[in-house]
């Protein structure tokens, strides 16, 4: 006797422990990108190249957590309808969405793989 | 000679895609912050004023492997976005040629000794400070080494 005893059927306790990990590791990147959010918001206001004339752009710049089905994503977004021009016009070198991507993308995976170890 | 050049100089060295971009190839170092313009790339325009189709290679913030370096070789990975963006005055007939045409070229292409690029995706629009002249932004992603302190 190894003095090791199955209590439950190990097909059901690695499903439910699997399922419940899952779950858990979803609710604690959630919490990540709800923690990273606003900071991006933050830094998308502060760091938007153009020049204001009314301010609403830069204002209006938003960033909010989704937790969705099977992933959890950060979304980012103007809230004024001519954002697209600002994004897309002269080149794109007034864009402020791309340049948030390229500056939190290591950030948040470095801040998942710390969660992860 | 930095990315933007490498890339113009591979896009420059194909004839059939200098046929289509008569108007030319600039880099982000040629252009001042607003791009293509009458100004900074006169050469753009044709002698009627219209723009001509033609090219502008921006290069993104490069970005760090965020798993550091490659165990003690001194060494991480990066990641960089390249736009390549293509400009026509009004339809999207000659810079759909040339969207292929760029892809083809680029598509997996040593630059420097920077690193090898892999097409991502395009964006179709229309670029209302060129008075609505179609454009497409095609972005590779630069994969890259670079060398660190902690090796």
């Amino acid at each position: 006797m190894s003095g090791f005893e199955w209590i439950v059927d190990p097909e059901r306790a690695f499903s439910t422990g699997f399922d419940a990990w899952t779950t858990a590791l979803k609710q604690a990147i959630f919490r990540l990108a709800q923690y990273f959010a606003p900071q991006i918001e933050s830094w998308m206001k502060a760091e938007a190249l153009w020049t204001d004339r009314t301010g609403n752009a830069r204002q209006s710049l938003w960033a909010d957590a989704k937790s969705l089905v099977t992933s959890v994503a950060i979304e980012m977004g103007y809230g004024v309808d001519y954002g697209k021009y600002l994004e897309y016009a002269n080149g794109g070198n007034y864009a402020i969405i791309a340049p948030a991507l390229d500056h939190w993308t290591p950030i948040i995976m470095k801040a998942v793989q710390d969660l992860l170890r | 000679m930095s990315v933007t050049t490498d890339i113009k100089a591979v896009l420059e060295a194909d004839s059939a895609l200098m046929d289509i971009l008569v108007g030319g190839v600039y880099t982000d170092d040629e252009t001042d912050r607003n791009g293509i313009g009458r100004t900074t790339t006169p050469a753009a325009y044709g002698t009627s004023g219209f723009l001509q189709p033609c090219a502008y290679v921006k290069e993104r913030a490069q970005i760090g492997n965020w798993g550091g370096a490659y165990g003690n070789s001194g060494y991480t990975g990066t990641r960089q976005i390249i736009e390549v963006w293509l400009y026509e005055d009004t339809a999207y007939t000659a810079i759909e040629t040339a969207r292929e045409q760029v892809i083809q070229l680029l598509q997996r292409t040593l630059i420097g000794e920077m690193g090898k690029l892999r097409y991502q995706a395009f964006v179709k629009n229309r670029a209302p400070e060129l008075n609505r002249a179609a454009f497409f932004r095609l972005d590779f992603d630069l994969i890259g080494m670079l060398e660190t302190d902690n090796g």
